[in-house]
C-alpha cells in the first residue's frame, strides 16, 4: 500500500509539523527529481519520474488534513462513514444560506479548524470512531467551502 | 548566493563528447534572447549583428531566408501559431496562411510551417552563438510560455530538432524569470511573476526558499499579448501597418503624445487588455488559496510591463510596487541559462513546476473526466479504471484531452487510440486501467492495460502534432541551407525526438 508517511520519512500520526513535512519534501525532491538525471539512461530517468511523482503525491496527501486522516483510517482498516443524517441537515442549512448570497467563508473556516482539532484529539487517543465522524463532517464542510 | 555551482568539469562524464557550451534561449514571440553562464554569472549574449534582442522574424531577402531583418516578405509573431490547428481563431491574424494546405504560411514563392519558422530562428541563433563564443553549441534550455499546451511544447521541441539543437529541457518562462530574480536578489517567500510579452500573458505564483523554486499555481492566456494592443491601435487610428502601431505604443511609454495620438488614447485602448491580465491573476490567486496580502512581491517580466498603465494597475491590484530589479527583456533568457548550467554541471537549485492545464479522458456523453487537474506538481502519475458498457465489447476508444472545460468538444484533443482485442466479457466485467504520466517538462505519456483476465495488453501513446515522422525527415533532407555535418546532427536530434515523441506500440 502507498504510504505517504514512509515516503517522506515522517512519523505516522495525524498531528504533524507541516514545516517539517515541507522540508522533507524539498530534501527528497533534491535527491530524486528527474532534473538530477538529465544525462542518465532512460531506465534511470523513468525510475526518477516514478519516484519523484510518488514524493509529490505523498506531499499532497500529508499537507491536507482530510487526505491525511483518510489515509490513517484506511491504514487501520477502518471503513469511512458514508451517511450521518443529523449532520446533513446542517449542511443543507449552509447551502441554503450560501445560495441566498450569504458569505460563509469565515464561519466555515472556523468549523474546519474545529474539526481538524477534533481529528487530532481523536487520533491522539486512538478513538477511530470519533475520528471517522469528524472526517465525514470535514468532507462536507470542504464541499460547501468549494461552492 | 543560493546557488552552489560545481566547478565545471568536476561532474563530467568521462565518455561525454568534448565540451561545448550550454545556453539558455528565450524564443519569444517578438524577440529571442540568448544567455550563458560565465564564471558563475548569467549574461545575455550580444551578437555582432544587432545585440541581445534578435527579432523572431524570418524574411526573404534576395531569395534567401534571413532571420532578424525585415523586408517586404516577412513572417513575424508565428510563435502564436505553434501547436495550433487551422481552425484556431488566432489564424485570422495571419493573412499569409495558405488556404487548404494545413498550417503553412507563404513567404515569397516558399511556404513554411510555424515550426519551420521557429527552426530558422533557432538555427540562426545557433550560428550566432557558435561564432560569438567560438565553441560548438552542446545543448540548450529553451523556454516556453507556462500556459503552452502539449501540442505547442512538442512543436517547440520539433523546431529545435530541425535546427540541430539538443534540448536539455523545456522550462516555463515565468519559472525561468523567477530563477534569475531569486538567484540575483536572494529573495525568499511567495512571489508572483507577472510575465506579459508580445504574444502571451502568464502569471505564476512561486515559493522561493533556499535554492528551491516551487511553482504553486500558474495561469495565463496564449492569445493576450502586446500584439493584440498593436492591432487594436492599428484599427482605431487606421495606421499604415502593425509595425507603426507597435512603434507608437512603445514610444508612448516614454512620451505623452506622438503623431496626434496621446498616451490617454493608447491607455483607453489598452485598459481592457490590462484588466484581462488582472482577472487571470485573480483566478490564479484563488486557485492557490492566496490573498494579495500574502504575496511578498510582484516581479515584472516581458516588454508589456514597460507600459506605465500596466505598472499603475498592477500596483493598485497588489497594493505594492511591482519589482523591476531585473531587465524585463533579459530575465527569461538569464534564468534559462542558469537552468542549463545547473542541469549540465549539477547544482543545489531545484525547480518544481506544475501542469498549466488539466488532463483528462473522454467518457460517456462527450464529457471529460479529469485525471490530472491543473496545477498538479510535476512529475505526476495518475490512473483511472474503466469498464465496457456492452456485452462482448471487443475494443475501446481512449481519447485524451487537455483543458478546463466539461465537454470534450471544448477541450484540446491530444491523442485518440483504440484498445483492441479485449476478452469477450459481459458489460461491466472488463477492467481497463488508463495510466497518465507527465514528466518534469510537462510532456504526457498515456498507457492502457486490460487486466480482468490476467492477460495484459499495453498500448503507449505520446501525442504527436503538426508533422508526422516521414514529413519531418523529408524536411530534413530537402533543406538545402545546411551542410552535411548539420544534417548529421539534426538526424541525431530527430532520432532523439522520435524516441520521446512519436507513437510507440508494445504488446506483451
Amino acid at each position: 500500500m502507498f504510504d505517504p508517511f514512509a515516503i517522506l520519512n515522517i512519523n505516522k500520526t495525524f498531528s504533524i509539523d507541516l514545516m517539517m513535512v515541507e522540508k522533507c519534501y524539498f530534501e527528497a525532491q533534491k535527491q530524486i527529481h528527474p532534473d538530477r538525471f538529465i544525462n542518465a539512461s532512460s531506465d534511470i530517468k523513468k525510475d526518477a519520474v516514478q519516484r519523484s511523482s510518488e514524493v509529490n503525491k505523498a506531499y499532497h496527501i500529508l499537507k491536507d488534513p482530510l487526505l491525511r486522516a483518510t489515509f490513517l483510517l484506511e491504514n487501520e482498516d477502518i471503513k469511512l462513514l458514508s451517511n450521518e443524517p443529523l449532520f446533513l441537515a446542517e449542511v443543507m442549512a449552509w447551502n441554503e444560506r450560501q445560495g441566498a448570497g450569504e458569505d460563509l467563508s469565515e464561519e466555515l473556516k472556523c468549523e474546519k479548524e474545529l474539526l481538524v482539532k477534533e481529528l487530532a484529539a481523536s487520533f491522539e487517543c486512538k478513538d477511530y470512531e470519533r475520528a471517522r465522524t469528524a472526517l465525514y463532517k470535514l468532507t462536507y464542510v470542504q464541499k460547501v467551502m468549494k461552492q | 548566493m543560493l546557488l552552489q555551482l560545481v566547478e565545471p568539469g568536476k561532474t563530467l562524464d568521462p565518455h561525454a563528447p568534448p565540451p561545448g557550451v550550454v545556453v539558455g534561449i528565450d524564443l519569444g514571440t517578438t524577440y529571442s534572447v540568448v544567455a550563458v553562464v560565465k564564471e558563475g554569472k548569467a549574461r545575455v549574449l550580444t551578437f555582432e549583428d544587432g545585440g541581445p534582442l534578435i527579432p523572431s522574424i524570418v524574411s526573404l531577402i534576395d531569395g534567401e531566408f534571413k532571420v532578424g531583418e525585415s523586408s517586404a516578405e516577412t513572417l513575424s509573431s508565428t510563435k502564436r501559431l505553434m501547436g495550433k490547428d487551422v481552425t484556431d481563431p488566432i489564424c485570422s491574424q495571419f493573412p499569409q496562411l495558405l488556404e487548404g494546405k494545413g498550417m503553412r504560411l507563404s513567404l515569397g514563392s516558399h511556404s513554411l510551417t510555424p515550426i519551420e519558422v521557429a527552426a530558422h530562428v533557432l538555427s540562426h541563433l545557433r550560428c550566432q552563438i557558435e561564432q560569438t563564443l567560438e565553441l560548438p553549441l552542446e545543448a540548450a534550455v529553451i523556454t516556453v510560455p507556462a500556459y503552452f499546451d502539449e501540442a505547442a511544447r512538442i512543436a517547440t521541441k520539433q523546431a529545435a530538432a530541425l535546427a540541430g539543437i539538443k534540448i536539455l529541457r523545456l522550462i516555463n518562462e515565468p519559472t525561468a524569470a523567477s530563477l534569475a530574480y531569486g538567484l540575483e536578489t536572494g529573495a525568499e517567500g511567495i512571489y508572483a511573476i507577472y510575465d506579459w510579452g508580445g504574444g502571451t500573458f502568464d502569471l505564476s505564483l512561486l515559493k522561493l526558499e533556499k535554492g528551491v523554486f516551487q511553482v504553486l499555481a500558474t495561469g495565463g492566456d496564449l492569445n493576450l499579448g502586446g500584439d493584440d494592443i498593436d492591432r487594436a491601435l492599428f484599427n482605431a487610428f487606421q495606421l499604415p501597418d502593425l509595425r507603426t502601431a507597435r512603434h507608437l505604443k512603445e514610444c508612448l511609454s516614454l512620451q505623452t503624445s506622438l503623431e496626434g495620438v496621446t498616451r490617454d488614447d493608447l491607455e483607453a485602448i489598452a485598459l481592457p487588455f490590462v484588466n484581462q491580465t488582472l482577472s487571470i491573476t485573480q483566478d490564479v490567486l484563488k486557485q492557490a488559496k492566496f490573498k494579495v496580502q500574502d504575496i511578498k512581491g510582484v516581479v515584472f517580466v516581458g516588454g508589456m510591463t514597460r507600459m506605465p498603465l500596466v505598472y499603475q494597475e498592477v500596483e493598485t491590484f497588489f497594493k505594492k510596487k511591482p519589482l523591476c530589479d531585473i531587465n524585463a527583456d533579459h530575465a527569461v533568457a538569464l534564468g534559462a541559462a542558469l537552468s542549463a548550467h545547473s542541469l549540465r554541471y549539477g547544482s543545489d537549485t531545484l525547480l518544481l513546476d506544475v501542469t498549466p492545464l488539466s488532463l483528462g479522458l473522454e467518457v460517456m456523453g462527450g464529457l471529460v473526466e479529469k485525471i490530472i487537474p491543473r496545477n498538479t506538481p510535476l512529475p505526476a502519475l495518475a490512473s483511472e479504471e474503466f469498464t465496457t458498457d456492452q456485452d462482448g465489447q471487443g475494443g475501446m476508444i481512449i481519447h485524451v484531452v487537455q483543458g478546463e472545460r466539461e465537454f470534450v468538444e471544448d477541450c484540446r484533443s491530444l491523442a485518440r487510440f483504440e484498445l483492441k482485442g479485449l476478452p469477450m466479457l459481459p458489460a461491466g466485467a472488463a477492467r481497463i486501467r488508463v495510466d497518465f504520466a507527465v514528466d518534469a517538462e510537462g510532456l504526457l505519456t498515456v498507457s492502457a492495460i486490460e487486466k480482468s483476465t490476467g492477460l495484459s495488453q499495453h498500448v503507449e501513446v505520446r501525442p504527436s502534432f503538426g508533422l508526422d515522422g516521414t514529413e519531418l525527415s523529408q524536411m530534413i533532407f530537402e533543406s538545402q541551407k545546411y551542410g552535411r555535418e548539420d544534417i548529421k546532427r539534426r538526424l541525431e536530434a530527430e532520432e532523439q525526438l522520435k524516441e520521446t515523441t512519436f507513437f510507440k506500440k508494445e504488446y506483451g
